[in-house]
């Protein structure tokens, strides 16, 4: 799935950085956060860590944070970043809902 | 301290070697070109894994490197060991911006990454996602695709079995990597990829040319039967000459245009042969010609003039070497052997 503005749903992979990033952090933190968060079913690998925060900086809804020390570079979600996430939660809202009433949970 | 020496044309293999080491209880220490140096540790503290980097830019190499530290990895530089470059510079036409071009002073020498973690029990993998692995594996099997398509291009041009064989060769990585990308993307089919898979543009560009060309020249050898060449040929007087050269068995056809100054062919007759028949025709301008054993016996001489005329050499099994002056000439000349 691509990771669109308008209407489409974000991959699980960028929600959890965009979430994490909601206070600073450096990889090693956002990797921990993920996995904590997922109970170890999502591990993010160094790589593909390295190529999200590239293409959401570039996305403009992750950004820089702190001091110049490039050894733990932060990194901290921006506003553009936030309205996606938001409406990215409103869809996962309007989703689960809709499978609570039919599945009955 | 410990050094060895390891020769892998595939990361894979180097992986595997620096594993089964780290397993023994060597951690790496520092690397060379070929050797790399170890220092001894407890069995399997750490662990290794390797990545590519030659079709990056040297800061992004760095960038990622940075990176890779901050996660509280260490990492080294590795050259890979198969060299397809040219004295210090390296034109990688698959590369992307900053890439394309490798220096010293880019990824030249540096096109690997070693990568090494403390061992804590679960799989060292850099790349977790679908979309991150296939995109991976793509950039893991695009220089291999396109080494072999410019080898089937020569190969083809020239019409060499050897050359298309060796292009074949090569092919053989690029659909190992175009398997393991098939594969993900069954497995991952409709469920999310972690990410956007990427579209080599330039490279299917490439190859989708490269095949038209390669499958048009086979083609057109096939048909015109012979082993035929088009070559624009810098003899050894320095002089240019545009000819077309057919060969068949026993039998050499050269029609030339605008040929000026000298050339020498050497001709081995076929053992069976009774003869060897030279035919020069000169259509337009003049040219002389010697004909000489390899011994240096002159066998026959003819000044400058139009030459149309055959001649004939018994065969001694020795070698016979035919010297063309040309001025001006257009026409062509035959050898029969």
């Amino acid at each position: 799935m691509k990771d669109n503005v308008k209407g489409g749903a974000l991959t699980e992979v960028t929600f959890y950085i965009l979430l994490s990033l909601y206070t600073p952090k450096h990889g090693y933190a956002i990797m921990q956060f993920v996995e904590e968060s997922t109970g170890g079913r999502l591990v993010l690998g160094a790589g593909t860590l390295y190529g999200a925060l590239s293409t959401l900086q570039e996305k403009g809804w992750i950004k820089p944070h702190g001091e110049e020390d490039k050894r733990t570079k932060e990194y901290i979600i921006t506003q553009a970043g936030k309205e996606i996430t938001r409406t990215e939660y409103n869809r996962l809202v309007e989703l689960t809902r809709t499978a609570a009433d039919i599945i009955g949970v | 301290m410990v050094k060895k020496k390891y020769f892998a044309m595939f990361t894979g293999l180097q992986r595997k070697w620096l594993n089964d080491m780290a397993g023994k209880g060597y951690r790496l220490i520092r690397t060379g070109k070929l050797e790399y140096e170890f220092e001894e540790c407890e069995p399997g503290k750490y662990v290794y894994e390797i990545e590519y980097v030659g079709d990056k830019s040297y800061a992004y190499e760095k960038d990622y490197k940075e990176f890779l530290e901050s996660l509280g990895y260490t990492v080294f530089y590795k050259n890979i060991n198969l060299d397809y470059s040219v004295g210090k510079v390296t034109w990688r036409p698959f590369a992307e911006k900053g890439g394309q071009i490798s220096t010293t002073e880019t990824t030249y020498n540096k096109e690997l990454l070693i990568i090494e973690k403390e061992n804590d029990g679960m799989p060292f993998e850099l790349h977790t996602t679908f979309a991150d692995k296939i995109n991976y594996y793509k950039r893991l099997r695009n220089p291999w695709l396109i080494i072999s398509a410019l080898l089937l291009l020569l190969g083809a041009f020239l019409f060499s079995p050897l050359v298309l064989a060796i292009g074949v060769l090569f092919l053989l990585p690029a659909l190992r990597f175009q398997f393991s990308i098939h594969k993900c993307k069954k497995e991952s089919e409709g469920t999310d990829r972690g990410g956007t898979v990427k579209k080599s543009v330039p490279t299917a560009i490439f190859m989708t040319l490269s095949a038209l060309a390669i499958a048009g020249l086979l083609i057109f050898r096939v048909v015109s039967g012979d082993r035929f060449r088009f070559l624009s040929a810098n003899t050894k007087s320095g002089t240019y000459l545009m000819y077309v050269e057919t060969n068949s068995k026993g039998t050499t056809k050269v029609s030339y245009h605008k040929a000026n100054g000298k050339i020498t062919r050497t001709i081995s007759p076929k053992k069976n042969s009774k003869e060897i028949k030279v035919t020069l025709r000169t259509e337009s301008g003049s040219m002389s010609c010697t004909i000489k054993t390899a011994g240096g016996k002159v066998l026959y001489e003819l000044p400058e003039c139009r030459i149309n005329d055959t001649l004939t050499v018994p065969n001694t099994g020795e070698k016979i070497i035919v010297y063309m002056t040309f001025d001006n000439a257009e026409g062509g000349f035959e050898f029969e052997y």
